[in-house]
């Protein structure tokens, strides 16, 4: 009995171990197994990604604390991909190179560039600075999602978010560099624009790195906002909520190019600070450009030029005329000469009008700041009268870099100068 | 009954252990005999079919020059090799590896001890806490990367053999290594002076005074082995004896015994003479030139 019973209970126990598994069948929710999920969507990006003609353009991050880069992308359906990028890892040259790429299942569908491409990789070669790391871009993507013109990636390795969009048809590559660059020159090369969203208005600095410094009014605290540039205007790394609560990203040069206005919201924008009150505080030097002035300023620069050719038998030509600051000076029209190189300074007062802060009044100070002034004034009294002619309160005009300045005089608009930042 | 009983219960034992035994598979010579084929309208067909006759075909071997993070050390910072430093490379690693053995040993000896991957690798591998450089790996006998590819430059031999040659033969001395047991006295020649976490701060002439062909050699005495032994293949008989001169007598005679260890050991266990294959490679180094490579690859 105790046999039978052992038998018996080893049968059952048997039984339960071939049958246990056997629950109620869950119902497929897909339709496929996972393997041939991933290599449909394998085959669907990379159809996507080589149907762009054109190819894409690629907002790549190497972190989420880096300034953007936009690279071009032609992938080709033999595996091929070109990039393409011009800044300044490059030596600000427009720059293609050749590589190998491919969609590959890892984790999910991913997108590797796996030869050396030399535009790329500089994000992630760790021969550069700080060795070990270099900047520590990715160049294996997961890919989030996708659509025929969009496709939004993540760097495998260190997460960062990248994002495709498919280039139109009929755009050369190097003039989409040279819209960029345009646009950066526009808007960078002041210290600071103001970021107004509703009432409120943040000091944002340092937009030329790429990387905003947002300074609050009343506060020590400092916000970084890495962005990238795009043929319009600019992107944030992410979503940015504003002290109004208003969330922004993407944002678009108006018309007359004197503001930078978020795509999401109207009244969210850059602006840049007041022209006359930047000229009179920053320590920049502004060269005239001699072919875009009034016949006033153009003969008795033209003359001043001649006189010292003449002075100096051609050992001390004018290089360049500008308005001038050092702090050891102050302000100054100022000349540098060539090709022996001796500079002077002529000092002037500027001053904001108390009416507008984008006008300024131009006054000449007597005497000469430095000896070479005065020596080149006892040779060459032309001087002084250009240096007079300054004289005069002007309305000003510039851009949000204030790249160049306008000076037109307030009370006759046919006398009229501009500058270029040097 | 009870017969009965017992019969059912072996019947669903063996059922349950026989189920899984089906007939074996028909094993072929390769590995990778599941590669893809290659497709003709790639910018790499002719390198890929190359790769295949001269590697993949007569040693089994996969060389790789795509990237594989899956396959690299992820706990470094790493790029991928250009596709041109990849074909001369490649063809670098025929010439004064592969065709050098082959001339040497019977042509059945990489097969069986070569190993299966080369990975080859763009940057070098930094590791960030020693603030050295890895130039190698060989991960049991069957894979050898080699890292810091983007910076061959074949018309600097030095260059070539101090960061891809002596890699090579490091790393292959140590799936040699590996296989077949090395002399226990040659342990014995430098005990005490092995220092496994402090070697990089050593100078070269400090090491060779002590009786080591190389700093890293310094580090224990399985890597002492490979490096004498690499060392001795690619140093010309200038580099070389430059070294023993640096060592003085007691540092030039420790690696003198060092090398005839090693000398006896690829003799009688490997049948290798390694004076003939170092001359071997010092002849073929010498027709390395612009001229070499294979352009149309």
């Amino acid at each position: 009995m105790r046999r039978i019973y052992n038998y018996t209970s080893s049968v059952f126990l048997i039984l339960l171990l071939l049958f246990s598994g056997c629950l109620k069948e869950q119902e497929d929710l897909f339709t496929e197994s996972a393997a041939v999920r991933l290599n449909n969507a394998i085959s669907g990006i990379d159809s996507t990604l080589t149907n762009s003609p054109n190819g894409w353009e690629l907002q790549y991050f190497a972190t989420n604390e880096s300034p953007g880069y936009p690279l071009l992308v032609k992938f080709n359906s033999n595996g091929e991909a070109v990039v393409a990028a011009n800044n300044e890892l490059l030596n600000n040259q427009y720059t293609e190179a050749k590589s190998l790429f491919d969609v590959i299942g890892d984790d999910g569908p991913v997108l590797t560039f796996n030869t050396y491409n030399n535009v790329l990789h500089l994000f992630s070669d760790p021969v550069s600075e700080p060795v070990g790391v270099g900047l520590g871009g990715d160049y294996e993507f997961i890919v989030l999602d996708r659509s025929d013109s969009l496709v939004h990636l993540k760097g495998k390795k260190n997460g960062t978010e990248i994002t495709l969009n498919k280039l139109p048809e009929g755009l050369a590559w190097p003039n989409y560099f040279a819209q960029v660059n345009r646009i950066d020159n526009k808007l960078f090369g002041a210290e600071m624009l103001n970021f107004i969203s509703g009432t409120d208005t943040v000091a944002a600095y340092n937009g030329a790195s790429h990387i905003f410094e947002m300074q609050y009014p009343d506060s020590i605290d400092e916000t970084t906002i890495p962005f990238i540039l795009t043929s319009k205007g600019l992107k944030f790394y992410s979503v940015f909520t504003t002290t109004t609560n208003t969330k922004v990203q993407s944002f678009y040069l108006n018309d007359d190019e004197t503001k930078l206005i978020s795509v999401d919201d109207k009244n969210t924008f850059f602006e840049g600070v007041s022209v006359g009150k930047y000229l009179v505080n920053s320590q920049v030097t502004y060269a005239f450009d001699t072919t875009r002035m009034s016949d006033n300023y153009r003969s008795l620069m033209r003359i001043l030029c001649q006189d010292m050719a003449e002075r100096y038998k051609g050992k001390r030509n004018i290089d360049y005329l500008a308005l001038s600051y050092e702090s050891s000076i102050g302000h100054s029209f100022f000349f540098a000469t060539t090709p022996t190189i001796t500079r002077a300074n002529f000092k002037i007062e500027l001053k904001v009008d108390q009416q507008s802060s984008n006008r300024v009044s131009i006054s000449k100070i007597g005497g000469v700041y430095d000896a070479n002034g005065e020596l080149f004034l006892s040779g060459v009294p032309s001087i002084g009268d250009a240096w007079q002619e300054l004289e005069g309160t002007y309305n000003l005009t510039s851009t949000l870099s204030k790249q160049e300045i306008r000076f037109e005089d307030k009370d006759n608009a046919s006398r009229f100068f501009v500058v270029i930042r040097r | 009954m009870q017969l009965k009983g017992k019969y059912i219960l072996i019947s669903l034992f063996i059922l349950l252990f026989v189920s899984g035994c089906k007939k074996d598979d028909d094993f072929t010579s390769s590995i990778f005999v599941d590669t893809e084929e290659l497709d003709p309208s790639s910018p790499t067909y002719k390198f890929d079919s190359w790769l295949n006759e001269c590697f993949l075909e007569p040693y089994n071997l996969s060389f790789k020059y795509r990237m594989e993070d899956v396959g690299s050390d992820l706990d470094y910072n790493l790029v991928p090799v250009s596709l041109d430093k990849s074909k001369q490379l490649a063809q670098l690693v025929k010439y004064l590896w592969f065709d050098v053995y082959s001339s040497m040993v019977d042509e059945e000896f990489l097969k069986n001890y070569g190993p299966r991957i080369i990975h080859l690798i763009g940057s070098p591998a930094y590791n960030p806490t020693s603030g050295t450089i890895l130039l190698g790996t060989a991960e049991g006998g069957i894979k050898i990367t080699l890292y810091n590819c983007n910076s061959l430059d074949f018309t600097d031999a030095a260059m070539m053999n101090e960061y891809y040659f002596l890699t090579m033969h490091h790393e292959f001395a140590h799936i040699l290594q590996q296989t077949k047991s090395t002399p226990k006295d040659f342990e014995q020649i430098s005990a005490g002076n092995y220092s496994p976490m402090g070697w990089q701060y050593r100078t070269d002439k400090e090491a060779a005074v002590l009786g080591f062909v190389s700093t890293y050699a310094s580090s224990q005495a399985s890597e002492d082995f490979v490096e004498t032994i690499a060392n001795f293949l690619v140093k010309s008989d200038s580099d070389w004896n430059t070294m023993l001169e640096m060592a003085g007598d007691d540092g030039a005679a420790i690696i003198t015994k060092k090398l005839s260890v090693c000398s006896k050991w690829l003799t009688e266990k490997w049948g290798i003479d390694i004076v003939a294959m170092r001359n071997e490679i010092i002849e073929r180094e010498q027709n390395i030139n612009a001229d070499f490579f294979d352009e149309e690859l």
